[in-house]
Order: structure tokens, then sequence, then C-alpha cells
């Protein structure tokens, strides 16, 4: 593993806020820096840091951050926004299929006798079609953050 | 000897030994891990990163402990030093008084048992 994997993995693990995140990260940066310059390789120190998972629970641990309350927050975040974006794909695509009928034929001035001018609406490009695709993924993803908050609740 | 208990003793002293070290003047991380594997690797077995950070990160928390940041010529990076705060200075002290008193209760009950129990 590499010093930037190291690091991707422990920002990955870490559920704190902004400011806690950036003196974990940073530190990392400083242990790894000073270690190279004193010669010692990276799997040296990453042998003497552990998995990456276990440094950023223990970081948290010992700074008294609340992690499963931060990670249920997270994944209710995530299921808020995604919930919204599903509904509002889904009156897109609801959108689409009622400005857009799949090919129609109108008349203008139909009463008026032989001017009468024909109108051809051809459908809008990828139709409804990809707005409800997208509905779907983002109630997928929706109902996967509910899932795991309330299994991180349980 | 039973590896747990050995474990249960470094992970209380262990936060005493690094206020002692930061109290003796302004240090930083690596110089720690080094001073402590120095002084101590034969009895307490070699320091490690993922076990002395988290450890500074609580005792920052608590106010004992406060850093500064600057660059370090040496690297191109920069460097965390860390210093005793009134509130740590006062801790350690009680802690210090506490560990002798620690010592001598368990240095008697050691002392009775080898009086009592050796040939």
């Amino acid at each position: 593993m590499s010093q930037k994997q190291y690091i991707r993995r422990v920002r990955r693990t870490l559920a704190s806020g902004r400011t806690n995140r950036a003196a974990i990260l940073r530190d990392l940066e400083e242990i790894f820096s000073s270690a190279a310059e004193h010669g010692q390789s990276t799997a040296e120190v990453i042998d003497r840091l552990g998995p990456p998972e276990d440094f950023a629970r223990a970081a948290e641990e010992q700074l008294g951050v609340d992690r499963p309350r931060l990670l249920r927050r997270r994944m209710l975040l995530c299921a808020l926004p995604a919930g919204l974006l599903a509904v509002a794909f889904f009156l897109l695509s609801r959108l689409y299929a009622f400005i857009s009928p799949s090919s129609s034929v109108s008349v203008i001035g139909g009463a008026d006798g032989p001017t009468a001018i024909l109108i051809a609406s051809q459908p809008l490009p990828g139709s409804g079609a990809v707005p409800l695709l997208l509905s779907l993924l983002c109630a997928g993803l929706a109902v996967w953050a509910v899932v795991r908050y309330f299994r991180k609740r349980g | 000897m039973d590896g747990k208990t050995v474990q249960q003793f470094k992970k209380g002293s262990l936060e005493m030994i690094l206020l002692c070290l930061i109290g003796r003047g302004e240090t930083y991380g690596y110089e720690l891990i080094t001073a402590l594997n120095d002084a101590s690797a034969a009895v307490l077995g070699y320091a490690r990163e993922g076990t002395v950070y988290p450890i500074l990160y609580r005792l920052q928390q608590q106010g004992l402990i406060c850093c500064r940041i600057a660059p370090a010529a040496a690297n191109g990076g920069s460097r965390k030093f860390y210093s005793l705060t009134d509130q740590g200075r006062q801790t350690l002290a009680e802690l210090i008084a506490f560990w002798r008193d620690y010592k001598t209760c368990v240095d008697n009950f050691v002392a009775q048992y080898e009086t009592e129990c050796e040939p």
C-alpha cells in the first residue's frame, strides 16, 4: 500500500467534521515525511500505524467523536437529496411524456378551409426514458441509505 | 507472561509518560516516538504512531497539551510541536503524586508476598 492509498483509506473512514479530519490527515502527512527524512520506508511506517481504518477509528475515539451518530447523519444527508432527486426526475419524465407524445399531427386553421397548416411533432431526443432511469437510480440510492441508517441505528 | 496484562499496564502509563516527555520541552511526533523507543522499548515494547497519536489527540482535547505548526525545513513539509499547558502541568503533578502512592502500594503487596511465600 502506498502513502497516498493509506491516507485515502483513513480519509474515507473518518466520520468527523472538517477540523478534526484536516488535523488527522495533516498529522499523517507529517508521520510519513518525518519517517522518510530518517530513512524509513513507507511500509515500516504503515506497519507502525496499523490498518488505516483502525487508525481513523482510534483517533476519533480519543477525540471524543460519536462515530455512530455521525455516520447515521451522513446516511440521512445522502437519503434526503437522493429522494428529492428521484421525485424531481420522475416528474421530469412525466413532463416529457406530456409535452412529447410519441408522434402527433395537429392542424392549425383547419376550420378555415384550404389554408390549413399541418404540424407534425417529433418525440424529443431521449424522451422520458433517461429521467425515469435517473429517478429509479436515485430512489434506489435513497432506499439503500435509509436501510443503512436504520441498521446503524439498530 | 500474559500479553493482555502487560498491555493494560502500558496503556495506563503511556499517557503519563507522554506528558513527562512533552513537559521536558517542546517536541514533535517523531521525536516523541524516538525518545520512547530509546528509553523504554526493552520494557514497554516499541512505540507505534498508531498508538501514540490517538493519545496525543485526547491529551489535546482535554486541554493538557497544546500545539503549534511550523515549517519543517528538513522535509519541506510542516511539523506539529507539542507543549504542556498550565492545566497539563498541574495534571501531570497530580498524576506523578498518584503514581508514587500507587507504586508504593503495589510494592508493599509484592514485598509481603515475597516475604511470606517465596522460599
